[in-house]
């Protein structure tokens, strides 16, 4: 940058020239006759640099995968635009994304590999060579191994970057190569899995439409979905649906941007979104406005349940045989034909479901000398318990807008967008069965503009044999199992010490519940801890090993949305800055200097080509080629309606809101109970309840949002974002504060026996009362003390095996101290 | 060529005070640090994000404030050297930084306080690239600086920058004098408030409600 100190008195060349072009400069915007003339004279007198563009794909787990056309001069990053999509609708960016330049130039990047010096946690760091560093992981990792089993090697990822060669989650990447290939131990984020857990028992998977079907919409319903601040980036096409006629209804205890954006705010006690759902179902059906067909077409409701084990009653029960059906293309065995009965009311007896003439919705029976009651009255025996009023005590939503609520589903097509805020506590698992089992009463699936869900939509057509060299896999664990691990030495009745951890693409001591115990206790039994990141985030302080990776912009990869169903080829735009290597090029290096170089030797290309050879991309005509010529293609999930049909992926084929052998999300985790997770059940959160005992030393329930500032952690040192958001918060209504004698700007200590964290307050009438509201993703260091997921409780729902971020209890008070 | 009165139409039922307006002017003008051209103000609570009235009957809005390009500026007025002026052929309030004297009467003057700053230090820049617009003019020490309606991207024929980059789609721009241009349809067809409009500044940008 130029100093330019040209004098200000006189007419020297400089104003002359400018006030020639001030007037050349109009007409070049008026009819664009010399607009270069007009750009040189405005500025520097320097000539201009040549400019390029690249393509690429911003991957942060906010599942926007805004597509953004990056400006490189020099060599330099220096600008950021959307880049066109296929589909308009999804021609995006955000205040993040145009903040990536402070991240690529954070001056305090990883920059090189670097040792712990000193105690772990300690702070002092020692700048080493990748050849040091890699030999240390090698000698570390097959030492380990020797001594304690190929398990003893965790890694611990989630979605900080996700794509096919390079980041961690759930797609095919090099690192998961390498792990199931030595056979070490995944520790589960098991972050936001509640809800889909519930929704994959009804529905088989997940069958939202694409956002740009709103416009179809007759009413709108955001269930604990913050879409204004967390996903901001489908906020257009939501306000689109409101545009075309949609009725636009928030349903979340806080008076959130989009809340305010609604025709109707249904404030709702927390952790009891289910309850209304049930409500809603009680007064569809004492109204008669329940499609009949529907749910006996398509749903399990005529099926019948025996009341001695409660499962299914099938025909082989009645002594018929089994059948052999067409072979499974997944097992390569023929399918077992076993139909399960329902009541015939023309025949008056128990027929195989498709058989029936006019099958029963409702009933007990015998058949076969066994009791049994249609699923649909099994459904009927839990909404009946939540009739409006019932249901206002418990919501505290007033009955009358219950039934309102309730009437209108049924006046057209409605869409239910789920947020990650109801899942997130203990009793998360039932919202994610409810929300798919409400729209049923009302035949709400399968056209335009009737959809459920969290709209999050995963590809899930690559070919996973490519992580799968010589058919070895990992094992798999939530991290919450870990205190038990380590204190029993097992995983069931196994022994299963775990040694060395790899941390990449998550940031789980910031990000985790309970991350004292997480740093205090599980930690220190990890011998050899490895981390690869971009910056110094909480976790990478308590290892002995950081690795410096690339950012998104430095990297050439494959990536595919979790949102609006493109599939990406995304471009280097700029060679990777200091030291850092990608995933793939560290796994190669380690792999060679542990024996095993021979499975990890193909380029990044040959991966990504055998990632993506599957008869799904073949289909689709998805090749790494295509990818690379065409930058951006459809994947196949959007913008159809993949309900249309109605045919879902459970056993059979229907809507199954009667689950009959309900599993735990993951085995090795506490026992469930099974008659709890048949149905969509209400029942109240773990903690954040104000009847609990501790509730009276903790009456505050404490939520947490995830603010547009930061995705995740992600972004929490971006200079610029921290000009706008300066200091963490917490957000508290005004008769909660004055009752406490706090003011608005207070610095204030939130506490309970967990933990504590020191932040500013902000008093706000849209927190309900008996409820704090955090923005999420501070690091420890940018408190005065403490943190917030210390905080957070570490108990989790058998079931779901989530972490319930927001079903937590505090108090708050003044903070004296400096 | 006829001459075009640029203005802004900006959904205030669209924005959501997202602040990546903010953000990409910033980026797209190499803004230095501390300084945005601009805000995202909320009308509600006496902080931002926070609402008006009492749970549950609450009220809130957001939108955003950046120099409103008047068409009678009464920041141009008082400029002593001119160094401010409103370019007649596209409505453009401009800031000559040449010119410049740093005497801040414009600030003063200006009753949208906050759309203007003053650079009372050499701009400092915590990206140590060269960001934005290659034609963007420097920024320089002891002068004023705002909103310039990314004339240098006018002078390619490309729209402001924080156009095309808001998430909601709730900012609009064009030629108020075209009634064909999409900004003066809005303002046609939707209701709209003004920025202190008893001041009598006569903005150029127009919030639709």
């Amino acid at each position: 940058m130029t100093d330019e100190k040209s004098s200000r008195r006189g007419l020297t060349r400089r104003s002359f020239l400018k006030s020639t072009a001030a007037a050349a400069g109009a007409v070049a915007v008026a009819g664009a006759a010399s607009p270069t003339l007009t750009a040189l004279a405005e500025g520097d007198t320097e000539t201009s640099t040549a400019e390029h563009t690249a393509k690429c794909c911003c991957r942060c787990n906010c599942f926007g995968s805004c597509y953004i056309e990056v400006t490189v001069r020099d060599g330099k990053a220096v600008n950021l635009r959307p880049a066109a999509m296929k589909d308009e609708h999804y021609n995006r960016v955000c205040l993040r994304g145009l903040s990536h330049l402070t991240r690529i130039y954070d001056p305090d990047r990883v920059k090189y590999p670097m040792k712990r010096v000193g105690e772990r946690g300690g702070g002092e760091w020692e700048c080493i060579g990748w050849d040091e560093a890699i030999q240390l992981m090698a000698d570390r990792f097959t030492e380990i191994r020797e001594q304690y089993g190929n398990q003893a090697i965790a890694f611990w990822t989630a979605l900080g970057n996700s794509a096919i060669l390079n980041g961690g989650g759930g797609t095919p990447n090099f690192m998961t190569r390498f792990f199931n290939y030595i056979q070490g131990t995944d520790i589960n984020a098991s972050v936001d899995m509640a809800g889909s857990v519930g929704q994959t028992r009804v529905l088989g998977g997940n069958y939202s439409s694409g956002l740009s079907d709103l416009v179809n919409s007759h009413t709108i319903i955001c269930w604990g979905y913050n879409a204004t601040e967390s996903t901001m980036h489908t906020w257009h096409l939501i306000a689109d649906g409101m545009d075309a006629g949609a009725k636009l209804i928030v349903i979340d205890p806080t008076y959130t941007k989009i809340a305010a954006k609604a025709d109707q705010w249904i404030p709702i006690r927390p952790g009891t979104d289910t309850a209304l759902a049930l409500s809603l179902m009680q007064v569809l059906y004492s109204e008669g406005l329940h499609d009949r067909d529907f749910l006996l077409k398509y749903t399990c409701a005529p099926f019948l349940v025996k009341d001695d084990d409660g499962l299914y009653l099938r025909m082989s029960d009645l002594g018929v045989e089994p059948s052999e059906g067409p072979v499974n293309a997944q097992t390569g065995k023929p399918t077992v034909v076993d139909p399960i009965v329902v009541w015939d009311e023309t025949t008056g007896g128990g027929v195989a479901a498709d058989e029936a003439a006019s099958p029963a919705l409702e009933g007990a029976y015998e058949v076969g000398g066994l009791s049994c009651h249609t699923a649909f009255s099994l459904l009927r025996e839990e909404f009946d318990q939540y009739p409006p009023d019932v249901a206002e005590s418990i919501t505290e939503v007033p009955a009358d807008v219950i039934v309102e609520l309730a009437e209108r589903l049924a006046e057209g097509p409605v869409a239910h967008l789920l947020g990650y805020g109801s899942q997130a506590y203990g009793n998360g698992v039932h919202i994610g069965m409810v929300m798919a089992t409400l729209p049923a009463m009302t035949g709400n699936y399968g056209y335009p503009g009737a959809q459920e869900g969290a709209h999050w939509k995963f590809f899930s057509g690559f070919n996973n044999k490519a992580t799968q060299p010589e058919g070895k896999m990992r094992t798999t664990i939530s991290h919450f199992f870990l205190s038990d691990l380590f204190k029993t030495g097992k995983l069931g009745d196994k022994d299963f010490p775990l040694k060395a951890l790899w941390v990449f693409s998550t940031n789980p001591l910031a990000g985790s519940p309970g991350t004292k115990v997480l740093t205090e206790e599980i930690w220190p039994n990890f011998d050899f801890v490895v981390v690869s990141d971009l910056v110094m985030t909480d976790t990478a302080k308590q290892a002995d090993l950081v690795l410096p990776v690339p950012h998104f912009f430095e990297q050439e990869d494959v990536h595919t949305s979790g949102e609006h169903g493109f599939i990406f080829w995304t471009e280097k735009a700029i060679d990777p800055l200091y030291e850092a290597k990608t995933d793939s090029q560290i796994v190669r290096l380690l792999a060679e200097k542990m024996g095993m170089g021979d499975q990890f030797s193909m380029t990044d290309d040959e991966y990504m080509q055998e990632a993506l050879d599957s008869q799904v991309c073949k289909n689709l005509g998805i090749t790494l080629e295509a990818l690379k010529e065409q930058g951006c293609m459809y994947d196949g999930t959007n913008p159809s309606i993949p309900a249309k049909g109605l045919k879902f992926k459970t056993g059979s084929g229907r809507i199954e809101f009667y689950c009959e052998k309900p599993a735990p999300r993951m085995k090795n985790g506490l026992p469930i109970d099974v008659e709890r997770e048949r149905l969509p059940r209400f029942f109240p959160p773990i903690e954040a309840w104000s009847e609990n005992e501790l509730a009276r030393k903790y009456p505050i329930i404490l939520n947490s949002e995830r603010p547009r500032f930061r995705v995740h952690t992600q972004w929490f040192a971006s200079s610029w974002l921290r000009q706008l958001e300066p200091d963490p918060i917490v957000k508290m209504n005004p008769e909660d504060a004055e009752a406490r004698g706090l003011k608005d700007d207070d610095w204030v200590e939130v506490y309970n026996d967990r933990g504590h964290v020191v932040v500013k307050l902000v008093v706000s009438s849209a927190i309900r009362k008996g409820m704090a509201v955090y923005p999420k993703g501070w690091q420890a260091y940018q408190h005065k003390a403490g943190s917030w997921s210390e905080l957070l409780s570490r108990e989790y729902d058998p079931a779901g095996i989530n972490g319930n971020f927001m079903d937590n209890l505090c108090e708050i008070r003044l903070w004296e101290e400096e | 060529m006829a001459a075009k009165r640029y203005g802004f139409a900006i959904d205030t039922r669209r924005c959501i005070g997202c602040s990546t307006c903010v953000v990409g002017c910033k980026l797209e003008n190499y803004v230095p640090d501390g300084t945005f051209w601009n805000r995202v103000l909320t009308d509600g609570g006496a902080r931002e994000d926070t609402p008006a009235g009492n749970y549950p009957n609450l009220s809130m809005v957001q939108f955003t404030v950046n120099c409103q390009h008047c068409e009678n500026p009464a920041c141009v007025k008082v400029c002593p050297v001119g160094a401010t002026y409103k370019d007649p052929e596209t409505g453009v309030v401009r800031q000559d930084y040449d010119k410049c004297i740093g005497c801040r009467m414009c600030m003063a003057a200006c009753p949208y306080t906050g759309v203007r700053s003053f650079n009372w230090e050499e701009p400092s820049y915590s990206v140590e690239v060269r960001y934005g617009g290659q034609d963007v003019p420097t920024h320089q020490k002891h002068v004023v600086e705002k909103c310039t309606m990314c004339w240098h991207r006018l002078a390619r024929g490309e729209n402001p920058a924080c156009v095309d980059i808001c998430p909601a789609r709730a900012r609009f721009w064009g030629d108020l004098d075209d009634p064909e241009s999409e900004v003066s349809k809005l303002v046609h067809d939707r209701e709209y408030m003004q920025l202190l409009p008893e001041k009598g500044t006569k903005p150029s940008v127009y919030y639709l409600v």
